[in-house]
């Protein structure tokens, strides 16, 4: 082999290297959600265990989720009102917020909050079960960690996103009726335009949005958790990978889910 | 080196106890490494076996495939004549039932208070009232000398607590082969001394076929009924304490002089 050959070699030895990582990593990933799709199917829930992550990633973000989709539907309301106050528009605000807050910032934010909350969380929880034995000891005791451990996360993070999602889309369009009124706008404009902009379609497929968005983040953080390797060093390069790797998909998710929908 | 023939028994020796455990030649490798490089050994029903070696040679990785945590790369691995090496899922959590696993960080669960913990295998597998489950815990934490600790969180342990726990957690489901993963690494001397006395205690009260890994010379000739010594991923000698003593391999001479060191500096 040539000197040269050598030296081109390297760079695409390791890129194949990369790109067979990456494919090993979707194909565990694919089989883990494969197993918990056929206890999904199976009906074998662990009841208790889902209920218990409800409360730990929807009940428990709701104060973050009321903060951040209030101060959402603010600065929408602030941009958007300035601006069409001055061109007369302001027959548009209470739509462009509401519809705005309804299609992309109350699924998106609440999903990229959730993910940093709940993501790390779980990532974290799961890894630390991982790195200490604690993941084997389910499996020599029989019970399988996907059905215990991923289907009931996934389960809650698909029924809370939604929920959450709605709670940042109302305390959004009270955040931007307030602004919208404090600067200059009568609220009977507001909410006339949110009713005449904003169809119920609108809200339902925003929904539908927050719920893959929950599916995806449960998923990355149970497969990072559970991947996790060599203490706590691997704990805390999972955690930031689930981080990372969630939110990247949410916004190349979120654009594909707007060509279906709108 | 493969590991030196043993004399033969005499004629008229009782029968030997049927084999609970057979490793038929197993290799196991990760990426570069070979972990496991043709092991073969034998456990008998009833017996303390125990798997010595230093850390690194393999003896863990070894535990593990007798519970199907790793599957090897060769080989065949045999528990209650069951192939545990090509089991399914389904018919390996049946098998896995029948074992209980004490691991080297005990791997007691976290969220769960000490009751929770020992109940948890018979929550899952038992159909039993509730208050039929709390007695038996009772049960298992006092034969371990945890009594009382129902309500503790495993965080508030010392680790010869949490090793206790672990093993009354390995006994709730009554199994009849417990596998300890280093059940005395980090333990000073005396806490070391009284969980090697309980895992002898419970083969003597209930009789379970015991295999205990472990680096220490001291556990190991304490435990052993019999004694099989590892180094890098061989079995390099397997048989009675004294048969190990008197084999003469040079690697073992040299890890058992380890103890006589100890000895002399103290």
């Amino acid at each position: 082999m040539t000197r040269r050959t050598a030296a081109l070699l390297t760079p695409i030895e390791a890129l194949g290297r990369v790109i067979l990582h990456a494919l090993a990593e979707a194909g565990r990933a694919a089989l883990m959600l494969r197993a918990a799709a056929g206890w999904l199917v199976r009906g074998r829930w662990e009841f208790r265990e889902t209920i218990r992550q409800i409360n730990a990633i929807g009940v428990d973000s709701v104060p973050i989720v009321l903060i951040t989709g209030l101060f959402a539907g603010m600065v929408l309301a602030y941009q958007t009102a300035r601006q069409l106050l001055t061109y007369g528009g302001a027959g548009f605000v209470g739509g462009l917020v509401g519809l705005s807050m309804a299609r992309e910032a109350a699924p998106v934010f609440t999903a990229i909050t959730a993910a940093g909350r709940v993501g790390a969380g779980i990532a974290a929880e799961l890894g630390a079960m991982n790195v200490t034995e604690q993941t084997d000891a389910l499996r020599v005791l029989a019970v399988d960690p996907v059905r215990y451990l991923v289907v009931p996360r996934l389960v809650a993070a698909a029924f809370a996103m939604p929920g959450l999602a709605m709670l940042a889309n109302v305390v959004g369009s009270l955040g931007g009726f307030l602004v919208a009124t404090s600067v200059g706008l009568s609220s009977s404009a507001y909410t006339l335009s949110l009713q005449q902009f904003l169809l119920p379609y609108d809200v339902l497929a925003g929904l539908v949005k927050a719920t893959c968005f929950g599916v995806i983040i449960a998923a990355v953080g149970c497969f990072r958790g559970l991947s996790a390797a060599g203490g706590a060093d691997g704990v805390g390069r999972a955690t930031t990978g689930a981080v990372v790797t969630a939110v990247v998909m949410i916004l190349v998710v979120n654009y594909f889910l707007n060509l279906i929908f709108f | 080196m493969p590991a030196p023939a043993l004399p033969a028994p005499p004629a008229d020796a009782p029968a030997p106890n049927p084999v609970v455990v057979a490793v038929r030649d197993v290799w196991k490798s990760f990426g570069a490494k070979t972990a496991l490089a043709g092991v073969s050994l034998e456990v008998r029903r009833g017996e303390v076996q125990v798997i010595m070696g230093p850390s690194g040679c393999g003896k863990s990785v070894l535990l593990k495939h007798l519970v199907a945590l790793l599957r090897p790369d060769r080989g065949e691995i045999w528990v209650f004549d069951r192939p545990v090496h090509a089991l399914p899922d389904g018919e390996l959590d049946a098998l896995r039932i029948r074992m209980g696993v004490v691991f080297q960080s005990a791997a007691l669960f976290d969220s769960m208070s000490v009751g929770d913990n020992v109940a948890f295998p018979l929550r899952r597998h038992r159909r039993l009232a509730p208050e039929t489950v709390a007695r038996r815990v009772a049960e298992l934490l006092a034969m371990v000398e945890m009594d009382g600790t129902e309500a503790l969180l495993p965080a508030a342990l010392s680790g010869g607590m949490r090793k206790r726990v672990g093993i009354a957690r390995a006994l709730a489901l009554d199994p009849a082969l417990i596998l300890y993963d280093e059940p005395t690494s980090g333990l000073d001397p005396l806490t070391a001394r009284t969980v090697d006395d309980l895992i002898l205690r419970l083969r003597r009260d209930l009789g379970v076929t015991s295999v205990v890994v472990t680096h220490s010379v001291d556990s190991a000739f304490r435990l052993a009924d019999r004694l099989a010594v590892m180094e890098a991923g061989r079995l390099l000698a397997s048989g009675t304490p004294a048969e190990i003593v008197a084999s003469g391999h040079p690697f073992i001479k040299q890890f058992l002089d380890t103890r006589a060191i100890e000895v002399k500096r103290t």
